[in-house]
């Protein structure tokens, strides 16, 4: 610090002398009891890396950088900050590199940690060392499975099967954002569809309370703007239209009804094929209907003539991806299957089509089509020469202006029977009541948003707790038994078969069923082979507020601590004022020396307590163990950040080393002679 | 000059209002992440400082090694030290405060013309902008009522003394 030649700025030199000085007075660590006692935290949480490449990359500087600056400003004011860092290490990205470069996850994913380690720590970031994630550590995806367990128990986390974007290279499921012009955005193959039984969280659920509660939310229009379409909601009615010539059974009256459910006497009114619409005040001009290729209905409605046609049309979109099929501008194609419905409205028999413009996640998977309003319709109509009728006149229109494009904006009815000339929007309602005195139809409000996938028939991911029996279905692991831990499976590379690599290793795959294991009383247990015979994997980063992206691109994501025992999403339903993105839940290793206190999590999970907005005891729905929960006065200034040097640095080889956890849980995942303890939940 | 070597004199009247206007500023943007802003006003505020090849003095350059410090951790903890302070400059709340007073500008008379024909005189900051000026001038009453049912054709700037509207 005496150099000769002050004038003269040396980064090398100077950068590595400070990191050296910031590593040995503790500049940047936290005690245990400094977290605890923090009088006015600040925590400063950035979007980990994942590590899957051998290095970091330009844009990981760039939004560590942005954050750091943050951190580093309010630390100079007095707060006390904790910036954490960790490794996002589970999931495709971190796989496909594995497979590129031919080295097994488990051995690749530390070397590349160390680098990124390394690299993070000369960019001088205000990073606690001692306290970091990995994904992949099984102490730290025990949460991410005991978060599953909870949702699964809350009902909000079920098995369906689904539609999905397959990528026969990458052989995985793709989401629809990384489906580009139907290409795969990693590996620019041709992106098909497959049916495949999905695990889901039901945000659907929460699709109203989601969308009143932006309302709350301090964030820039743009994004409450996307927030908004992304939820999508729309009100219109359900309709009902009968479908003629086609026998009533219980499966096909599942099949055409949202509930999915065969009411008392549905036999006896025959089938009636449910649509979604908003705009039941044009039911009048619904002259044809269309089936999505995928619904279950087409196969009964099919007349024998159409059949070839039919099944032709429906293998060809087999082969495209869900994005393509999404597009408004594309060329419209479809087939007639020969089958009519009766228009619950005018009485007329409408031919009913299959056409891919109409998903089968959307609402009923058909729709009554009103070429006359709306664009796409109008397209279908003028392509394969079907009636275009007029029952909405704008102004200048009479009923008989004839029509040269789609009219979707105001006006009144016409060609509507009793309806004609009520506004379009009265005209819903009555139209909708009308309906409704006859049985066939209801008021509605839909969403565009779906259930959350979140599994993949991959390798390198937590398993996901839950045993298949043939008894009991399935049935959740119990939590004491948690984590279940990965193993190492060495020919890891997805098949064609849909199927996670995981199924291959049958003595890991197959286990005791927890439930009829411990009501039978010790008697033999059946092993998993449920219907499907799959464990499946949950992305690494569950534990972050996933549903809605809660930063804006180019801008480092940051989110203050707030109350650590309330889960993010509960903030924005509980309508919460939340003046940035919601916090994060992390638990964190802790690499300092062990310390006394019960076993279990209290070395690793370190919320970081908020004395202004935590509230002991009571309106907590989500109860973290080891959550501390003392509330403490004002203690600014009282820290100390010069820790003793017994504090060991990080060492990515104790990946499986941690602090105060009971040996019998066995947590070595790759260890040989624990190798049978991940192969039975339960000893 | 090496940061040693800097005097402990009182900072200059201008460079002192200028650092807190800097100070306002960057505190003000940097929680708002409008780092690009915050990096400029630094050093539109350093080269005032550095103006006319002046003598800085030590209470002219310590705030702004702190508020460098967020943007480059590492030349700042070297500066700090080099400014005899012990440990780093993270260890305590450094952040400079600004005084509000200090910060304000030298306020100056300005003559209000409507069609070459004094009409007013505004109080306003030197080197203030055309539109303050505008907008003061406009809620002078007496500049207001000759402009009322004209159009305003030309606008005749002269910064810190003279705003001639020209009507017609």
């Amino acid at each position: 610090m005496d150099d000769p030649t002050p004038d003269r700025y040396d980064p090398i030199r100077i950068e590595e002398q400070w990191q050296a000085h910031w590593d040995a007075q503790g500049t940047n660590r936290f005690t245990r009891k400094e977290l605890e006692e923090a009088g006015d935290p600040f925590y400063n949480l950035m979007m980990f890396p994942y590590p899957s490449a051998e290095g970091l990359h330009v844009g990981n500087i760039y939004a560590f950088t942005g954050a750091d600056v943050h951190g580093r400003f309010h630390r100079l004011q007095g707060r006390d900050v904790f910036e954490p860092i960790g490794f996002d290490a589970f999931g495709i990205h971190s796989e496909n590199f594995a497979l590129k470069v031919g080295t097994h996850p488990m051995d690749l994913i530390p070397a590349n940690v160390a680098n990124f380690t390394r690299q993070l720590r000369r960019i001088g970031g205000m990073f606690d060392w001692d306290r970091t994630v990995d994904t992949t550590a099984p102490e730290y995806y025990r949460w991410t499975q005991w978060l599953f367990l909870q949702l699964f128990k809350g009902g909000l986390a079920e098995q369906k099967e689904a539609p999905v974007n397959w990528c026969p290279s990458c052989m995985t499921v793709l989401a629809n954002e990384q489906v580009v012009a139907g290409l795969c955005e990693r590996c620019d193959t041709a992106v098909e569809q497959r049916r495949i039984a999905q695990w889901f969280f039901r945000i659907t659920r929460y699709a109203q309370r989601l969308l009143d509660n932006l309302e709350t939310l301090d964030w820039s229009t743009t994004t409450r703007k996307a927030q908004e379409n992304w939820i999508g909601r729309s009100e219109g009615a359900l309709l009902r239209f009968p479908v003629l010539g086609v026998e009533a059974t219980d499966e096909l009256i599942r099949s055409v009804t949202e509930s999915g459910e065969v009411e008392e006497g549905a036999r006896e009114r025959g089938l009636l094929l449910e649509v979604f619409t908003t705009r039941p005040d044009t039911v009048f001009g619904a002259t044809y209907m269309v089936l999505a290729p995928e619904h279950p209905l087409v196969d009964a409605i099919t007349t024998a003539e159409q059949r070839d046609e039919v099944a032709a049309y429906r293998e060809r979109v087999a082969r495209m991806d869900l994005v393509a099929r999404k597009k408004v501008e594309k060329e419209k194609t479809g087939v007639f299957t020969g089958g009519f419905c009766r228009n619950p409205a005018t009485g007329e028999e409408v031919p009913v089509w299959v056409a891919d413009y109409v998903l089968m996640e959307y609402g009923t998977g058909a729709i009554m089509a009103v070429p006359g309003h709306d664009d796409r319709d109008f397209e279908f109509a003028r392509t394969f020469d079907l009636p275009i009728p007029r029952v909405v006149a704008g102004a200048g229109h009479d009923a008989d202006t004839p029509l040269e494009e789609a009219y979707t904006g105001p006006g009144t009815l016409v060609n509507s029977g009793e309806f004609d000339d009520l506004g379009v929007e009265e005209g819903k309602e009555a139209v909708t009541r009308w309906l409704e005195e006859r049985g066939l139809a209801q008021h509605r409000v839909n969403y565009r948003l779906h259930d959350w996938c979140i599994s993949r028939q991959r390798y390198w991911g937590p398993p996901i707790p839950i045993i298949h029996c043939d008894r009991c279905g399935a049935v959740p692991v119990p939590e004491e038994d948690l984590p279940v831990i990965l193993p190492r499976v060495e020919d890891f590379k997805p098949d064609d078969s849909g199927v996670s690599p995981l199924a291959r290793v049958s003595e890991w795959y197959e286990t005791e069923c927890p439930e009829c294991g411990s009501a039978h009383g010790g008697r033999p247990t059946s092993p998993i082979a449920a219907g499907d015979r799959r464990l499946r994997h949950l992305p690494g980063l569950v534990l972050v507020l996933p549903p809605l992206p809660v930063h804006r691109p180019g801008r480092p994501c940051l989110r203050p601590w707030g109350d650590p025992a309330m889960a993010p999403g509960e903030r924005l339903h509980r309508g919460e004022r939340a003046r940035r993105p919601p916090p994060a839940l992390f638990p964190l290793r802790d690499h300092g020396p062990p310390r006394s206190g019960p076993p279990g999590l209290r070395g690793t999970l370190h919320p970081f307590p908020g004395p202004r907005t935590h509230r002991p005891g009571g309106g907590q729905n989500v109860q973290v163990p080891g959550q501390c929960d003392r509330t403490r006065p004002h203690h600014r200034g009282v820290r100390s950040r010069h820790l003793p040097s017994t504090s060991c640095s990080w060492d990515p080889s104790r990946r499986a080393g941690i602090t105060g956890m009971p040996e019998s849980r066995g947590l070595s995942a790759s260890s040989s002679a624990s190798g049978r303890r991940w192969c039975r939940w339960k000893r | 000059m090496p940061v040693e070597a800097l005097n402990d004199g009182d900072p200059d009247p201008e460079v002192e209002r200028k650092l807190h206007q800097t100070i306002r500023q960057v505190t003000q943007q940097v929680p708002e992440l409008g780092y690009n802003t915050s990096i400029a006003a630094m050093m539109e505020y350093l080269n005032a400082v550095r103006s006319g090849g002046r003598q800085a003095v030590r209470a002219e350059v310590e705030p702004l090694v702190v508020m460098v410090a967020p943007f480059c951790p590492h030349i700042a903890e070297e500066l700090w030290s080099r400014l005899g302070h012990e440990g780093s400059v993270f260890d305590g709340a450094n952040w400079p405060e600004f005084d509000a007073a200090k910060a304000v500008e030298e306020q100056v008379t300005l003559a209000v013309q409507v069609n070459g024909k004094l009409r007013g005189t505004v109080e306003l900051a030197r080197g203030a902008s055309e539109d303050q000026a505008m907008a003061l001038a406009r809620a002078e009453p007496n500049v207001n009522r000759h402009l009322e049912g004209v159009a305003l054709r030309r606008v005749i700037y002269v910064p810190d003394r003279l705003l001639n509207l020209v009507v017609g």
